[in-house]
Order: structure tokens, then sequence, then C-alpha cells
């Protein structure tokens, strides 16, 4: 009897438990630029703190396009978008200048188009802001964008992504009849330099970037209100909202919350100040939701934005340890899998002339689509964020070193040797696996090799899709316009690709003497 | 034996012939050497018993079996075959080298006695790599390399053909000493007439696809079946007096 009561209780206990754990990480996503990452911080921590949640923070993915399709897709719950950004790139509708009007249309197109709900704004508008020098538009009473017509001249500096959106350069030339004398595709991150150093005279700012006042620049009215408004709120998942309707609640404190001259404050923090997004995130939280998290405490910004490389790099030592070995995992899959699927590939096209031309087209074809576009469509293809997509763009990559070393090597075979181990009876699977592949063998290493370093250096583009390694720290660094944060990334890449390059030499050197 | 039954080899579907209605017959324990100028047709009929080629008609038995009906790699690891590239493999020591067949076989090689047979030591020359040796010696492990598998048969194309004077001879001595311990049918290549009368029991005169004449040298020398025969040796002799008129 005792014990039945017991197991009951046990049953009940558990269950009850089962009942109230969170099921799942929310998987909270950011674009890769610094008001995205803080943003994602903020929602992150409301949902922890307020929400009791485990979250999968999911951030710098590579724009809006991998953003979106994350969600749709199931493998991210939120992030922050824009309103006109959601109106014109996702839905593909037309400008709505009325903010409101805005929100009320983009939040109905995603609810029945994409089943994702619009909550409410965060209160700033983030929109694109042409911006020249402070100096030049003192020198030629530029206050409007429209002031710039008449000039000849003007050299101008835009993202990749503003050039190609409809509510980017081409439709702002057409409304303002302007004519650039160059324009170049910018990192957003490097912009605002390019133009405070005379590199360019017109950049598409965004109008919450902390930079702009420190940089000496200036913003331009948009006086024919070509712009649509670029309101910041949270899509999320609307399955989520239905089973997990505590998410609401935690995010409901997001809701006008934000102005433009807070977010453009905290964006500065981190861009000018070289707060940790993280801790800016943090201190926002605090203050809207009071208490102190458990975060370690905070080390003063004075001193955090002036720490040299090296105490930065000790300060971060566990983080870079960890990408560093996520980096390399990353690139060893990526090199072992293509040695799997080259090294036959290379044998067949050695065996098989007719199959040479075409298999060589292929996988020299596969080398000259450029990374980032590739990761972008095998994440498209699978629908799968991180290390999948990542792992199958390495594995392409790394495909022709590795095949045409293997069919090289196989070639260079001396005919003679290939006659005796016909001679001697041996079938054309002996001759190749006592024959020809260990003499082929060195050859077959050093395009392992080639592959290898190759893949370490295109794995630091993963963190555009979330796979992690050392290009997260290059990629925020290249979007802080931090050097420090940049090298952190970079030097263990270097390290790395020495390393495994060295570390195969041996393993060939010692194949060689066998 | 092998009996060579009018076989012919076209490469190109019948405009041409590598090997035209050849018939030959080596007996047991005998040496038959092909005699000819290059592209005369001899390695292609020597790779043709062995089916390293395959022949377009004819056939070749050995010991009253039609190779057509033996697995050609059971074929093959049976006759020991040894040619002018040598082809040992780079990658492997020389005892190695020796005892490829008998890998393939299953069986084990007496790699010490053949090393000892072809005159190297085998101390001093087993863990060797092949680019270690000079090109004699090379050969020497081919020729070991071919004796592993105690085959009966041994084809050899031209295997002394890449040596210097002085080594050729050597091995020549080598060769003639090893058929006699060893009863080998050997059926040896060459387009060196002296070694041909050196080595063969019989002589096979190549032309153009066709034996023009097989015999014991005594009897092509003094009966020579066609006019190229005739010529052929009468040259080598006007080569061979020319050098005997210089008086040391």
């Amino acid at each position: 009897m005792i014990r039945l009561a017991l197991a009951v209780v046990v049953l009940l206990t558990v269950s009850a438990a089962l009942a109230f754990q969170p099921a799942g990480p929310i998987r909270v996503g950011s674009k890769n630029f610094t008001e995205q990452e803080i943003l994602g911080e903020i929602v992150a921590r409301l949902l922890e703190r307020g929400a009791g949640a485990t979250v999968h923070r999911r951030f710098g993915l590579g724009g809006t396009e991998i953003c979106h399709t994350a969600l749709t897709a199931d493998q991210l719950d939120i992030y922050v978008e824009y309103t006109g950004t959601g109106l014109l790139n996702v839905l593909r509708w037309d400008v709505i200048q009325d903010p409101a009007r805005a929100y009320l249309a983009v939040a109905a197109g995603y609810r029945d188009r994409y089943d994702l709900a619009w909550l409410p704004p965060i209160g700033f508008n983030n929109t694109y802001a042409i911006t020249v020098r402070a100096q030049d538009a003192r020198d030629n009473g530029w206050t409007k964008i429209s002031d710039l017509a008449g000039t000849a001249g003007l050299r101008a500096g835009f993202t990749a992504e503003f050039m190609e959106r409809p509510d980017g350069y081409p439709g702002l030339a057409d409304a303002y009849g302007l004519e650039f004398a160059t324009t170049v595709d910018l990192d957003p991150g490097l912009m605002y330099q390019a133009a405070s150093d005379g590199q360019v005279d017109v950049i598409c700012a965004f109008a919450t970037d902390g930079r702009i006042a420190e940089y000496g620049l200036r913003t331009l009215e948009d006086d024919r209100a070509f712009f649509p408004p670029y309101d910041a709120a949270p899509v999320v998942r609307a399955e989520l909202l239905e089973t997990h309707p505590e998410v609401r609640d935690a995010l409901a404190l997001l809701a006008g919350a934000i102005a433009d001259e807070d977010m453009r404050a905290m964006n500065h923090a981190v861009d000018v100040l070289r707060r940790d997004p993280a801790e800016v995130a943090d201190d926002w939280v605090d203050a809207h939701l009071g208490g102190r998290s458990q975060t370690e405490p905070s080390t003063p910004d004075a001193a955090r934005g002036r720490e040299s490389l090296f105490r930065l790099a000790i300060s971060r030592r566990a983080e870079i340890g960890r990408k560093t070995l996520r980096h390399l995992g990353l690139s060893a899959a990526g090199t072992s899998l293509a040695v799997l699927f080259a090294v036959p590939l290379g044998v067949l096209i050695h065996r098989s002339k007719r199959a040479r031309a075409p298999a060589l087209a292929a996988t020299e074809i596969l080398q000259t689509i450029p990374s980032l576009a590739m990761l972008a469509f095998l994440f498209a293809l699978y629908g799968l964020l991180g290390v999948v997509p990542a792992v199958t763009a390495l594995v392409l990559y790394a495909l022709l070193p590795i095949v045409v070393n293997t069919f090289t090597g196989l070639q260079e075979v001396p005919r003679s040797v290939v006659e005796a181990a016909n001679g001697v009876g041996m079938s054309h699977w002996q001759r190749l696996r006592i024959v020809e592949l260990p003499l082929a063998a060195p050859m077959i290493i050093a395009g392992i090799r080639t592959a290898a370093v190759l893949t370490v250096g295109i794995a630091t583009l993963s963190t555009y899709i979330g796979a992690g390694g050392l290009g997260d720290f290059i990629a925020r660094g290249l979007a802080r316009n931090d050097p420090r944060l940049t090298l952190l990334g970079a030097l263990p890449a270097a390290a790395l690709a020495v390393a495994l390059s060295l570390a195969i030499r041996a393993a060939q050197r010692a194949v060689s003497r066998e | 034996m092998i009996d060579i039954d009018d076989i012919t080899k076209s490469f190109d579907d019948g405009r041409s012939f590598a090997v035209r209605g050849v018939s030959l017959r080596v007996a047991q324990g005998e040496t038959v050497v092909l005699l000819g100028a290059s592209g005369c047709g001899k390695t292609t009929l020597l790779k043709l018993i062995n089916r390293l080629i395959e022949p377009t008609s004819g056939r070749v038995e050995i010991d009253g079996r039609d190779v057509a009906t033996v697995d050609p790699l059971e074929l093959r690891r049976g006759i020991g075959y040894i040619f002018q590239d040598i082809g040992l493999f780079p990658h492997m020591s020389v005892s190695q080298n020796v005892e490829i067949t008998p890998r393939l076989t299953g069986g084990t090689a007496r790699t010490r006695s053949l090393l000892e047979a072809v005159g190297l030591d085998p101390d001093r020359y087993a863990d060797r790599r092949p680019r270690e040796l000079s090109g004699g010696q090379q050969q020497r492990v081919g020729i070991a390399r071919a004796l592993a598998g105690d085959p009966d048969i041994l084809l050899m194309d031209e295997p002394f053909g890449a040596l210097d004077a002085v080594t050729r001879e050597q091995l020549q001595t080598e060769l003639a000493r090893i058929k006699r311990e060893l009863d080998k049918t050997i059926i040896f290549v060459t387009h060196d007439i002296f070694e041909a009368v050196r080595l063969g029991d019989r002589i096979a005169v190549m032309r153009d696809g066709v034996i023009e004449q097989v015999g014991e040298a005594e009897r092509l020398i003094r009966e020579p079946a066609t006019e190229f025969v005739g010529e052929l040796f009468d040259h080598a002799r006007r080569q061979a007096e020319r050098l005997t008129e210089i008086e040391p």
C-alpha cells in the first residue's frame, strides 16, 4: 500500500515536472549587424528571465533572406524584423508610407502567407538614411536628399543589400533623379569610416546607427518620402505563441519601449565604446525588468574599449577555444567527407575517359560559386541552419583539389609499372589497391592538404548560416568595425590552417618514406 | 607445352594485322626466340599467350588446355612475365616485389633462394628499394619475381634490351644457367640476332606479323626459307667479320 502510494507520488511529481518544463529551447535569431545582435540578446534575456525559457541563440545570420527562410523552415522561432523590409523584400508589396498601416499590412501578410506573427513594434524606426560628411553638407548647403541631384562627381558607397533592394539604390536614384559618378558595395560595418575618410561621399547609413555623429557625418532629409517606415518588431512563429503563451507576455515589455535615440545610444555603446552587445542588452533588461542578471560583472566601459588585443584574447580564451574547436570540426568534417567522394571520383575519371571532362568541369564550376551564395543556396535547399549546410558547402569546395590530385597521381604511375601489375596477374581492383593508389598517395595527400587549408578559410563564412566557428568573431568585428574582434577570429583561423597543413605534410612524408 | 594455332590479331577491325595466321609449337623445357624488328608483331604474339591481348581468331593451348577457357588472372599468375621496362613496383622492397605473385595466389615464396638463383645476395638486397639498384640488378629482381610462382613457362619480352652490353652478357649467362637448372619453357622476344643464337633452342624469325621461318640457328643459316631470313643472317655475319678483322 505504502509502495503504491509512493509510486503514485513519484509518477505525479515526474509528470508535473514534465508538464511545467518548457519543451525544447526557444531559438532566437538575429542578422549580422550590431543593432540586431543587441535586440536578439534583449529578446533572449526577456525570454530567459521573464518566461523562464531555455534559449538557443543563433545570431549573426547573413541577411533577411536567411532569417526569414529559417523562420518558415522551423529552424528559428523568433527574430526582430523591420516593417519596410518585410513589406518590400519579403512580401514584395508596394511601399506604404503610413507607419501604422504599414505595420498592419505586413502583420496581416505574414499571418496569411507564412503563419508568422508580428508582435507590437518596439518603438524605433531604423530607416535608411542617406548620409554625407557634415563638412560637405555645410559647404554645399545640403539639408535634404534632393539637394544632391544637381551635384556631379559624387561617389556612393552602399551595402550590397541596398544596391539590390527595391527600396534601395535603384528606386532612390529614380525618385530623386540622382546620378553618382561611382557606386561601390561596402560592408555595413565599414561604410561610416569610408565616408569619414573621404573614400566615398554618400552612404546609406542606418538611422539608428551610433556612428553617424561619431564620424562627423550628417543625415539628409528624405524630402520626397521615398523610404518606407522601418519600424522594428519581433516576428514569431504563430505556433510558438499558441504552445507558449508566456512568450507573448515576456516580450510585451518591448512594445514601444525603445525610441530612436535609445537604440542609437545602445548601438553607439557597442560600435564606438566597444562594449559587449550582451552587456548592453543586459543593462536594458535590468533597467526594465528590475534585478540583476546572473552574468559575470562587467569591465568598466572605458577600460573595455581600449583593452589590447592580447588582453581581449586572454579574457575570452574559453570562447576562442570553443570556436576554434568548432572551426576545426567543420573543416575536418568537410575535408574528410570530401575525401570519401573525391578519391573514388578521381579513380573513376582515371579509368573512364568519357567521364573525365564532365566530372572535372562539374567540380571546377562548383569551385567558382561564391561561398556566400553557396551557403545561402544550400540553406534554402535543406531548410536547415547550421552545421549540415555548412559542411556540405565545405565538401563541395574541397572536391576539386582532391579529385584533380587523385587523377593526376594515378595518371603519373609509370606505364611499365601498370604493365607489370597486369603481367603478374593483378585484377583491376588489386592493381588499384596494391600499386596505383600507394604510388599516387603523396599526390592525393597533397590535394587533401590544399583542401584542408581551403576549408579552414571558407568555414569562416559559415557564421552567416549559424554554423559557428571562428567566423563569428570575424563577422562581428566587421559589423562593429572592431579590428581586434576580427583578429580574434582571423589569427586562430590562420594558425589552424598552418597547423593542419603541417600535420598533413608530416603524414605525407611518412607515407612517402614507406 | 605451348601450342599456338593459326592465331591472328588485328587492332583496327581487319584493316591491318599485328599478327597474322601464326602457328608455333614450343615443347616442354624448350626455349624459342621470336626474332624480328620492332613492329613485326613479336610482342603482340607474346601477349596473346597470357591473354594480355585477346586474339581476333585462332587459339593458344597450354598443356592441351585452351587458354581462352582459363581465367586470365589465374593464367597470368601461372606464367612468369618479364619485359624490357622491368616495371618493379617502386614503393615496395626487393623482397616484396619478388613475393607479389605468391601474395596474389596465397602461396609463399622462397625469396632468399630466388634472389640467390638470380645472383643477388639476399642479405644485401632484400630490403632495398628498386631505385637503389642498377638496371642489371633491377632486371635480376624482375626475373626472380617472374620465377616466384614457380611457373612452367616464362615469357620474356626483350628483357635485356635496355642494358649495357656487359651486363646483358652476364644476364644471358645467368638465364642460360637458370634454364638448365630449372627446366622452364621459355618464349623470348628480341631484335638482337646474337642474343637469339645464344639463347634459343630454336629461332622464329618474324616479319610483318607472320613467321618467316622456325628452326635451329644452324638450319636458318644453312637453309634460309626466305630471302629475308638469308639477308638477316648475312648482315649479322658481315657485322661480326668487321669486328674480327681488327686484331687487338
